[in-house]
């Protein structure tokens, strides 16, 4: 579905990614790991189209992306959740929803505020509440569905799990398993091992800008001296 | 009692299409981040379209309607065609280059509004219906008062329905927020842009047409309504559709009461106020920090060095040669190249707080005309000797940068271009209305240089002297720890001030050494002219000092005189070709803007440089 | 006398307590990380001590007077000086002139209007890029200069006013894995000899636990945790709200 070939990505003169290679199956929940500062985040800003790729190719079901205007990569079926979240903070719940809404393409799932509400039950009771007045979890619910509503094959998410509390972690990991059994594309980047274990088939390693290690994602859970060498932990 | 509620209400009446246009402002600039100053044009457009409009209906009730409704469709079609034409290939240009654009399609509506409608005010016909008059509390106001007063708070309403209620009014208000964001979840900005520009080029129109029964449609309403729309949108917060009416009301209401009760000074109260509220509320009164954010400008500059060796010999000869001109030109020719040297500082001291200091002024000619009124009004009222009126110049105008530096060195990118603006406008307006004390539009006469230097060579060689000491110690200036702390500011501010640099002081301080300098080139063109008007105050005066500064190369040292000689050269020789100098000057903006963004001396030696590297 | 002392430091954004009632102390030469997961509060902690943001309430003591709510001028002029997570110089200066810049300014010299910069403590500003080891870039532009280099310039430039307290923002943050190390090095290196408190904050775990003599953990805008590196690396708390390996994340 996703095809990533020699990607370098530059924030001008400081180079954050390396000739990246990236695989992801239709179907597949693709984790990317890597510590802070690894070129995960470039990674999936350079797919969006937010940073332009200095080199490398993007190809997404069959077509070139790389070097689009976000919107039109966007439009290709991609979705995007940031890592900052970046809600509306002045908008309602289900104006944020409304941003995302865009008719189901060929293969899209037809989401629909209800269907959102059904997987993210908190949002349902505060439709009217302003984005700015949401928790941290809430607001990682919100922006997940705020992508869901443009009918996306295939969604970015940005380290899901930053920032939250464990029990809000465990809501988020049901939610994405629900998406997950709908048979959705995910690139999942994280830090956190256990919480892209519970969710990813495979997972790619980053480190400085550079794929370090490609496998399962089981291979890698299990596999203590690499976590220690790639993630330091 | 009843005096204060019919001002008021008069003020409230007012208000209304200052409302318009400064919340069309607001919005467009929330969205895509450019502060449209032909936003004045649209409005005076409309009000000229309400005027031919209604006239071909035949007037009364129903042609003010249709008068109204026209001027609103045609300039949201005119604004179609600018975003598409001109705005949509600047989003990504550094501000300064925007609002030089957009001053671009001032020029080009003035001349197309002469050509069309002529230069004789346009006053529509008395419509019965609206001036039936209505007695409150023993006064006669005309119910079309009353219509106005209904219209801003009605305006807002629908605004705020629009913005809140319907998914177009959502898309914008996300774009306000975050624009990436919105484009990650696939739409497209450009139509968002390009509708919420007509929509705001409509609200100006309109505010236009309603403004025609109470004056008549002239040449000047662009940069009156434009100079006061920027301060509204600056006190009431940039961006808040609530607070341009507030702010819109205060001022309207400022003017209605400050005319009856204090008419010398209504300019200076509003003045006042104005700075009150920005130094209490720097956001203005409804506006956020987060949307005020300062955008650094993006000119990428060259390292800074000594002159090169070669830029010295070019310069000591060229200097040479300047002192050789008076033995083989005439008296014209002196003149003329005594005005490109005054230009030339004017341009230098611009260039000076614009290149080193990053700060956009888009009223630097109010220091100019301080300077220049400075000398002329010591030689008229106190009778003093040219030397003393040529020193008095740099004080007036250093003074005034002093004071109005002050409040706009708070501010950066376009709200400090805005508030510049205001204050030139202020300057000028006051310049425009003290008769007693300076002339009024009749200006000051008489100020003759002494007569050692009333000889055109004479005067030419004290051009020549005190412009080149001035830019010199410019120069200088720049290359010496206070040009490079002022440009640390502007590289980086916060590295500068976690380097024990008072980036503020150091703006302000320059800021005013470039108002002073200026001044020093408006006392000379006070003697080289003889005279002295209000024009030397006003806007356009501004604009020419920006296209000089932009046109020589915003980083070149010689490129303020490259760039006062050609901007000046054009204008002789074209403006006594054809009328249409506006239209030109319009169209060189636009082709420095989209084609030389780095003038003629950075697109020439650009590629030298480059290789040097 | 400890060098600095962060007394019930408070910071709200809009009902957010960003930094919610955090106190510690720096000793003169020690070197200090703090870390925490992004939104802990490290760089708004940061932002009050530099004096970007005024505090909503506590102390900030640096060798006995209180610098709280003071501009970021007056702080560095109190010996407080620091680098930023991006790399911030003077984009259109020569690399030399970024330092002679930063000279000037501990001697109150921005003001002067006449001798060029181009001869003013020159002599001193090349004795501090040959300590960072940009000796011979002197005179390049610093747009020229690798990402790297740009790092060691802005510690060159926070050197310039014998600062008591260095404070780094994420010091390596953009800087190849390679490179990480030898900048550290060096950044280590110059503040113990000047006898130097060294506060960062940092994500490469490598540098915390090599450089840090000591690190504070915050979370949700708490301190919870202090210690050795060793002490930290081993605290459940902090391996599970931070380091990511605990055992009831999910």
């Amino acid at each position: 579905m996703l095809s990533v070939h020699g990607l370098e990505t530059c924030y001008g003169s400081a180079q954050a990614l390396f000739g990246v290679d990236l695989e992801v199956a239709d179907g597949e929940v693709m984790a990317l790991l890597g510590r802070n500062g690894a070129g995960k985040s470039t990674l999936l800003k350079s797919i969006i189209g937010l940073v332009h790729p200095a080199a490398g190719s993007i190809v997404f079901a069959g077509e070139e992306i790389a070097g689009d205007p976000t919107h039109r990569i966007s439009r290709h079926g991609i979705g995007y959740v940031p890592e900052e979240r970046r809600i509306f903070t002045g908008l309602s719940v289900a104006e944020n929803l409304a941003v995302g809404r865009r008719p189901p393409g060929g293969s899209g799932a037809g989401w629909t505020a209800e269907r959102i509400y059904e997987l993210f039950p908190p949002l349902s009771a505060m439709r009217r509440r302003r984005g700015g007045a949401m928790s941290g979890g809430e607001q990682q619910m919100l922006a997940i569905a705020r992508t869901l509503m443009g009918n996306p094959r295939m969604i970015l998410l940005d380290e899901p799990s930053q920032g939250l509390a464990p029990r809000v972690v465990t809501a988020l990991a049901n939610a994405l398993e629900g998406l997950k059994r709908q048979g959705m594309t995910v690139l999942l980047s994280e830090q956190n091992v256990r919480f892209a274990e519970r969710l990813a088939d495979r997972a790619t390693v980053l480190e400085t800008g550079q794929v370090r290690w490609v496998g399962t994602m089981a291979a890698f859970a299990a596999d203590i001296e690499a976590q220690h060498d790639l993630l330091h932990v | 009692m009843s005096f204060v509620v019919v001002q008021a209400l008069t003020g409230l009446a007012d208000a209304a299409s200052l409302f318009l246009v400064a919340v069309g402002l607001s919005l467009v600039f929330g969205v895509s981040r450019i502060v449209n100053f032909a936003h004045g044009s649209f409005y005076m457009l409309g009000a000229y379209a309400a005027y031919s409009a209604s006239a071909a209906v035949g007037g009364g009730l129903l042609g003010f309607v249709a008068g109204a409704a026209t001027a609103t469709a045609a300039l949201a079609g005119l604004g179609l065609v600018v975003e598409v034409g001109l705005l949509r290939r600047l989003y990504a240009a550094p501000e300064l280059l925007q609002l030089v654009a957009t001053f671009a399609v001032v020029l080009l509506v003035q001349d197309l509004a002469l050509a069309v409608w002529g230069p004789e005010d346009l006053l529509l016909p008395r419509v019965p219906a609206l001036s039936e008059p209505i007695i409150v509390l023993g006064h006669r106001l005309p119910l079309y008062d009353f219509v106005l007063i209904a219209l801003g708070p009605l305006v807002l309403a629908g605004l705020w329905l629009l913005l809140s209620r319907t998914r177009w009014g959502i898309l914008i208000r996300a774009a306000t927020e975050d624009r990436e964001m919105v484009a990650a979840l696939g739409i497209d900005q450009r139509w968002l842009f390009t509708s919420v520009f007509c929509l705001g080029a409509a609200l100006a129109g309109l505010g236009g047409a309603i403004h025609l029964p109470r004056e008549p449609a002239n040449l000047m309403m662009d940069l009156g309504i434009i100079a006061e729309a920027f301060v509204v949108v600056v006190v009431g917060g940039m961006g808040s559709m609530a607070g341009a009416y507030l702010a819109a009301v205060l001022i309207a209401e400022l003017r209605a009461f400050g005319i009856v009760l204090f008419p010398e000074i209504t300019l200076v109260l509003l003045f006042a106020v104005m700075a009150v509220i920005l130094v209490v509320r720097p956001y203005g009164l409804l506006g956020r920090p987060d949307v005020a954010g300062p955008q650094p400008s993006s000119f990428d500059p060259h390292p800074a060095s000594a002159a090169r060796q070669g830029l010295r010999l070019a310069i000591v000869a060229g200097l040479v040669g300047l002192v050789a001109v008076p033995l083989f030109a005439g008296g014209f020719t002196l003149q003329v190249m005594s005005e490109i040297f005054i230009f030339a500082l004017f341009a230098a001291s611009l260039q000076f707080i614009l290149g080193i200091g990053g700060m956009i002024s888009f009223g630097h000619a109010a220091y100019f005309g301080l300077g220049a009124y400075g000398a002329a009004l010591a030689v008229h009222h106190l009778n003093a000797s040219m030397p003393l009126a040529l020193i008095a110049a740099p004080l007036v105008g250093g003074l005034g940068a002093l004071v109005y530096g002050w409040f706009c060195v708070r501010l950066s990118g376009v709200y400090m271009a805005m508030l510049t603006l205001a204050f030139a406008q202020i300057t000028w307006s006051v310049a425009f209305q003290w008769y007693d004390f300076t002339g009024g539009d009749n200006g000051i006469l008489g100020v003759w240089p002494a007569p050692w230097a009333a000889s055109p060579s004479a005067f030419y060689y004290l051009s020549l002297a005190v412009v080149t000491i001035a830019i010199w110690l410019l120069r200088r200036i720049s290359a010496a720890p206070f040009g490079f702390a002022l440009r640390a500011g502007r590289d980086a501010g916060d590295r500068a001030e976690a380097l024990g640099v008072d980036v503020r002081r150091q703006r302000w301080l320059a800021f005013s050494v470039a108002g002073a300098a200026a001044a020093t080139g408006g006392g000379l063109y006070a003697f080289l002219k003889g005279s002295v008007f209000p024009d030397v105050l006003a806007i356009p005066m501004s604009v020419d000092g920006l296209v000089m500064v932009l046109l020589g190369g915003i980083d070149r040292a010689l490129g303020p005189l490259v760039g006062a000689a050609t901007f000046t050269g054009l204008k002789i020789t074209i403006s006594s070709a054809t009328d249409l100098w506006r239209s030109l000057l319009g169209g060189i903006i636009i082709a420095v803007v989209l084609i030389f963004p780095r003038g003629i001396l950075g697109t020439v030696g650009g590629q030298r440089r480059g290789g040097a590297k | 006398m400890s060098l600095l002392v962060v007394e019930g430091l408070r910071k709200a954004f809009g009902g957010v307590r960003a930094v919610d009632g955090i106190s510690f102390r720096v000793e003169a030469g020690e070197s200090v990380a703090i870390i925490g997961s992004n939104g802990a509060g490290k760089t708004t902690c940061f932002n009050m001590l530099c004096g970007q943001l005024k505090p909503d309430a506590g102390r900030i003591m640096l060798a006995g007077r209180d610098i709280a709510g003071l501009s970021p001028h007056r702080i560095w002029r109190r010996g407080l000086s620091r680098t930023f997570q991006v790399a911030a110089t003077f984009r259109s200066m020569r690399v030399r002139e970024n330092v002679q810049l930063a000279l000037l300014s501990h001697r109150r010299r921005t003001h002067g209007l006449w001798r060029p910069v181009v001869g003013l403590p020159a002599a001193e500003a090349d004795a501090l890029l040959a300590q960072v080891g940009l000796a011979a870039r002197a005179e390049q532009p610093v747009a020229a200069l690798p990402y790297a280099d740009r790092k060691r310039l802005e510690v060159a430039m926070a050197l310039a006013n014998a600062p008591r307290l260095l404070l780094l923002d994420e010091p390596t943050a953009g800087v190849a894995a390679g490179e990480r190390r030898a900048l550290m090095d060096l950044i280590s290196d110059l503040v113990r000899t000047r006898n130097i408190g060294v506060l960062f904050t940092e994500h490469d775990m490598d540098v915390v636990f090599g450089h840090g003599e000591r690190v504070i953990v915050l979370h949700e805008g708490r301190l919870v945790a202090e210690g050795p590196p060793e002490a930290i690396r081993a605290d459940p708390i902090v391996r599970e709200i931070y380091l990511g390996t605990g055992e009831q994340t999910c």
